[in-house]
């Protein structure tokens, strides 16, 4: 067993959404704090890919951008090659230039008046990785080849770009640290399916040629089963089931997982549309008691709707967190 | 095939190919053709240009029809005019972009020409659009049940209470959760995919019996994802709501469209039944996207890509505008536009192949 890269243990974040001081005195309204992301934990090999899915707000981004160090978490720790990283501080050096970033809005990460030889060039400059002016071109030049993207193209700005060459453009950007582990936020999601499988495929070629760890988030599940070695799957800012790709879509285990799969939109679900998962999202602002789950489960009972389910070892490896399965039920 | 909705206005049309549009409907019927209802949509030849009509075009001459409750999935890559034609619909093109030729009908009666203020009254109302961009249909300094408040109102004779109570409905019925409480946040307090939620909501306020909807289920997850489009689906059988969804998920429009029309560069690459086009696609390009496409258990390392990207379209090559990128490119290709054609299983194909067998 190889050592873990990344090691993620309870993390959380809270968000306080109180209203203003004088309405909360005026109309007695109480404090509100959104748990976005609660006791999350799990570990990446390295040169492996850990794909996250999870519905719309239950923290998938808010994951990313605590790892990222773009945001303090409320709590827990995160360990690279086993030395704990500080994520409070968004200066730890180690981890700014050996931790990336990509998010589904290439335009987050690039400056729409920097050519793009400045975005790329950036953080060469920054983590003085070129010397000279030439071997800062010549690098430039090398990373938007690896990119997919002409080095002439270093001359343009962004918006002379289609969407899909704005994410090479900053996947471009992304690897010029010469980071280790990459943090893929909806990467491919606002793009067409052919320029997807482009940037897929890229993403996988650097992955090999770079010994790349990702940690990619999509709410697409064939995206997901396409990319992932590993897959997590979210609900309420809990990590709900952590299981090997081949594992879960062949036995997802838990009840959220199954409806999940089930209800994948794909070529062969033709003519009939699925049948889609019941119930509302329970707000983050009020989660359900016990199993944030249970009032879209089918196999929920007291205990559920008492008592928060831990995640727990499953024999094959992984771990799920639901009563049904600890209790032999499912 | 489209259920043809027997409330409507029995004028008869064709959803069938374009050589059959000049056909009336008994010479239809001798040939044995479908006679329908009239069209809730329908472009004749519409072509956009940039700037005028020496322009660069943008759209080149597209023509298809929608019936009331069929959902029409348009599908190509980025750049291809999908969003255009949303626009051009709703007559929300903005300089340089400008309709040079062809028109637009909506419940038989032209609106490419009508007046700015009367199309004001159809757009959100009658004729709904959902942005690709949430942030754009929403105004951050607003809440989210001021703006629904004040859409319904626009286009329904309500009081402020009823529309309230409305707009709680509207937003349940798009999977919002704790709607009531949420009239009073603003759009930034939602995550992206709820953002989307409201804009649909809004789309829905006017009672529009057109929806525009461009890549509308493109930030949700999967389970949201699906409900949203059983929602079009339900909705557009229900009220006999026509809906344009404009997507570039093969998955959503295998669920939730009857027909597909595929662009490629602004030209109809492909349009037929949905099974048809994602079954036995006819064209290259179609062929070539829906391979594209990762499918669970597939088990592939790389993904098929098409070769090159998609020209730009003021330096479209000569004929047909995909062989550049086309591994079955033939010499009258370079030289010759395709036409849209009928092929087998009701689907028309601008190419110069042959059926294969
Ligand atoms: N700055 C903030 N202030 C208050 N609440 C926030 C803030 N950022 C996120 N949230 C809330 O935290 C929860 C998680 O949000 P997050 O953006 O991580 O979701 P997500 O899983 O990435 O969703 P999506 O799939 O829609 O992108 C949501 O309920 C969101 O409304
Ligand atoms: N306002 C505009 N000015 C100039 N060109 C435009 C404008 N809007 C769109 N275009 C061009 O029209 C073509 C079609 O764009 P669009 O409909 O947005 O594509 P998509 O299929 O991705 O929705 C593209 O080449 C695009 O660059
Ligand atoms: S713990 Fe109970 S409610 Fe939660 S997923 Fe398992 S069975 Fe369902
Ligand atoms: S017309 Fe020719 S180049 Fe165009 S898609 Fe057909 S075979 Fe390919
Ligand atoms: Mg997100
Ligand atoms: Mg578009």
């Amino acid at each position: 067993m190889t050592a873990p890269l990344v090691e993620v243990a309870d993390l959380s974040r809270r968000f306080d959404v109180s209203p203003p001081w004088v309405t909360r005195v005026l109309q007695r309204r109480p404090r509100r704090i959104l748990r976005a992301l609660d006791g999350v934990n799990f570990t990446i090999a390295p040169q492996r890919t850990l794909g996250l899915v999870g519905e719309s707000g239950c923290g998938k981004s808010t994951l990313a951008r605590c790892l990222a160090g773009l945001m303090p978490p409320s709590s827990g720790e995160m360990r690279y090659e086993g030395r704990p990283i500080d994520l409070a501080s968004r200066r730890d050096p180690r981890a700014r230039r050996a931790i990336q970033m990509i998010f589904q809005d290439p335009y987050a990460s690039l400056n729409p008046r920097w050519t793009v030889a400045q975005s790329v060039g950036d953080p060469l400059l920054a983590f003085g990785l070129a010397q000279s002016r030439a071997e800062m071109r010549a690098q430039v030049a090398e990373l938007l080849v690896a990119a997919g993207l002409n080095p002439d193209d270093g001359a343009k700005y962004p918006h002379q770009f289609s969407g899909g060459q704005r994410q090479r453009i900053a996947v471009a950007r992304a690897l010029a640290s010469r980071p280790a582990f990459l943090i893929c936020d909806e990467p491919t999601s606002a793009l067409d399916v052919s320029v997807q499988a482009a940037v897929l495929n890229l993403m996988r070629r650097l992955q090999r040629d770079h010994g790349l760890t990702y940690l990619f988030i999509s709410h697409n599940l064939t995206v997901i089963e396409h990319m992932a070695d590993e897959v997590g799957v979210m609900y309420l800012g809990h990590l709900v089931e952590l299981q090997a790709k081949s594992a879960l879509f062949v036995a997802p285990k838990h009840p959220y997982t199954r409806l999940l799969i089930e209800t994948v939109p794909s070529l062969d679900t033709l003519g009939r549309a699925s049948a889609p998962l019941k119930g509302e999202v329970p707000s983050p602002l009020d989660p359900p008691t016990g199993c944030a789950f249970h009032p879209r489960c089918p196999h929920a009972n007291a205990r559920c709707r008492r008592e928060r389910p831990l995640p727990t070892p499953l024999p094959g490896g992984g771990s799920v967190a639901c009563h049904a399965i600890a209790e032999g039920r499912l | 095939m489209i259920k043809p909705n027997l409330e409507m206005d029995p004028k008869p049309y064709v959803v069938a190919t374009s050589s059959y549009l000049r056909l009336s409907a008994p010479e239809l019927a001798q040939q044995g053709k479908e006679v329908m209802p009239a069209p809730l949509l329908e472009l004749r030849d519409l072509t956009v240009r940039l700037g005028n009509a020496a322009g660069a075009a943008v759209l080149d001459g597209l023509t298809f029809q929608l019936a009331p409750g069929e959902v029409l999935g348009i599908v190509g890559e980025s750049g291809a005019g999908k969003s255009v034609t949303g626009a051009a619909i709703l007559r929300l093109l903005t300089s340089p972009l400008c309709q040079t030729s062809g028109e637009i009908r909506f419940e038989g009666a032209r609106i490419d020409n009508l007046a700015e203020a009367q199309m004001q009254r159809l757009r959100g109302g009658a004729i709904a659009m959902v942005f690709q961009d949430p942030l754009t249909a929403l105004n951050p300094v607003f809440t989210i049940g001021q703006q629904l408040v004040q859409t319904i109102r626009q286009h329904l004779p309500m009081s402020a209470a009823q529309a309230r109570g409305r707009a709680v409905q509207l937003l349940r019925e798009v999977g919002i959760p704790s709607a009531e409480e949420r009239l009073t946040s603003y759009p930034h307090e939602f995550s992206g995919g709820m953002r989307q939620r409201v804009v649909i909501a809004l789309a829905l306020a006017g009672e529009p019996r057109l929806i525009v909807a461009d890549e509308p289920t493109t930030a949700l997850d999967v389970s949201i994802q699906a409900q949203i489009i059983a929602l079009l689906v339900t909705l557009s059988r229900n009220r006999g709501m026509g809906v344009i969804l404009i997507t570039h998920d093969m998955g959503v429009i295998a669920e939730a469209a009857d027909r597909v029309a595929v662009l490629y560069a602004g030209q109809l690459a492909e349009l037929g039944p949905v099974a048809e086009v994602l079954r036995h696609p006819h064209h290259p390009y179609a062929q070539g996207l829906i391979a594209a496409i990762p499918k669970i258990g597939a088990g592939l390392d790389m993904l098929p890509q098409i070769r090159g990207t998609m020209p730009r379209i003021d330096a479209l090559p000569p004929g047909c505008p995909f062989h550049p990128r086309c591994d079955r490119v033939m010499p009258i290709c370079r030289t010759e536009r395709p036409e849209p054609m009928p092929r087998s299983g009701g689907t028309l194909a601008a190419c110069w192949l042959e059926e294969s067998a």
